[in-house]
């Protein structure tokens, strides 16, 4: 009878001590996946930020209204933009970025479209409302989800100050930070990055 | 003579349960710190290419700045150096400047644990 009460007690230490093993495993592996996910997001837009084309118009920043927060991207004249597989169709493709938080459970995504505008827009320099208007019917592709927080600035190298909006698309910020929070509780993760933006040539930094 | 029999398999029993929970518990811990290792390189590589990009964005001069030692025991210098690097012909190049950043282990008497480099010119 004691040796089957040892036995049973044993036996469910072993499955114990099994199962946090297990779940720790799945953790680690769960979180290192994270932080690929987040390593190639930040070398995918350092590489292509340093590779925007000279005559490329880049405007960010926070999305008015809505329930939900968003930052956008919107980039013109840069046909290689975020292009990977296939080669662009287009010249005038205009690509659009969005650090959105989802409603349902704010958490924020990563994701991005591009549409070919309608050639008396060609020449338009849109505004962030004006590009999800004019791509309204194109669907998000997703590249990053489940972030806990994402934060967004911009550096001015004429005022040598950093700013929530990036405004005017003739002229490029120095610098772009992105802030992501990926896991909250109980170890808080984030990844910061910094990225540059070489100056348009002929034109002002 | 039953009874000895029985402590000695409750004796037997425990030790085993003791020697795969110590193994058990090593492996985890081993799995944790290789969680947290490669936390701290993700880091570090995020930071170094940060400070790079910083240095680029600004006009290169000489210059040494470091930055204290982050969550995970590891501070960073960049170096702003004129570098001249020759070219062909015996010829150097003028107003180029090499910016080195490296990151530090402090715990580890502030040795080397990453370096990035590049040249760049104002």
């Amino acid at each position: 009878m004691v040796a089957l009460g040892v036995l049973v007690i044993l036996v469910s230490g072993i499955f114990m001590v099994v199962q946090t093993a297990l779940k720790t495993v799945l953790l680690i592996d769960h979180r290192a996946s994270r932080e690929d996910e987040i390593t190639h997001l930040t070398d995918i837009l350092r590489s292509n930020f340093r590779n925007l084309p000279n005559h490329a118009r880049l405007t960010a920043g926070p999305v008015a209204g809505g329930k939900s927060r968003e930052y956008l991207f919107v980039v013109q004249n840069a046909p290689g933009f975020l292009t990977w597989l296939s080669a662009p169709e287009s010249d005038d493709e205009v690509v659009l970025l969005s650090l959105r938080q989802d409603s349902a459970d704010a958490r924020w995504r990563v994701c991005l479209k591009r549409f070919e505008p309608a050639a008396s827009l060609r020449e338009t320099e849109f505004s962030a409302q004006s590009a999800l208007k004019a791509a309204a019917e194109i669907p998000w592709l997703e590249l990053v989800a489940g972030l806990e927080r994402v934060s967004v600035r911009f550096f001015d190298g004429m005022g040598q100050r950093w700013l929530d909006v990036w405004k005017n698309g003739q002229v490029r910020p120095a610098l772009i930070e992105l802030t992501m929070i990926y896991e909250h509780t109980p170890d808080p993760r984030s990844a910061a990055a910094v990225f540059w933006l070489p100056p348009v040539r002929g034109g002002t930094p | 003579m039953n009874r000895g029999f029985m402590l000695l398999e409750v004796v037997l029993a425990l030790s085993i349960f003791i020697v795969a929970v110590v193994g058990l518990v090593k492996v985890l811990n081993a799995g944790l710190d290789a969680d947290y290792e490669q936390r701290r390189l993700t880091t570090m590589r995020l930071n170094l290419q940060s400070l790079l990009d910083e240095a680029l964005a600004g006009h290169p001069a000489q210059a040494e700045t470091e930055t204290p030692a982050d969550g995970f025991h590891v501070s960073y210098r960049r170096v702003i150096r004129p570098a001249d690097p020759q070219i062909s012909g015996g010829r150097k190049l003028r107003h180029v400047f090499k910016i080195t950043v490296t990151a530090h282990d402090t715990l580890r008497e502030n040795r080397v644990i990453g370096t990035l480099w590049t040249y760049a010119s104002p």
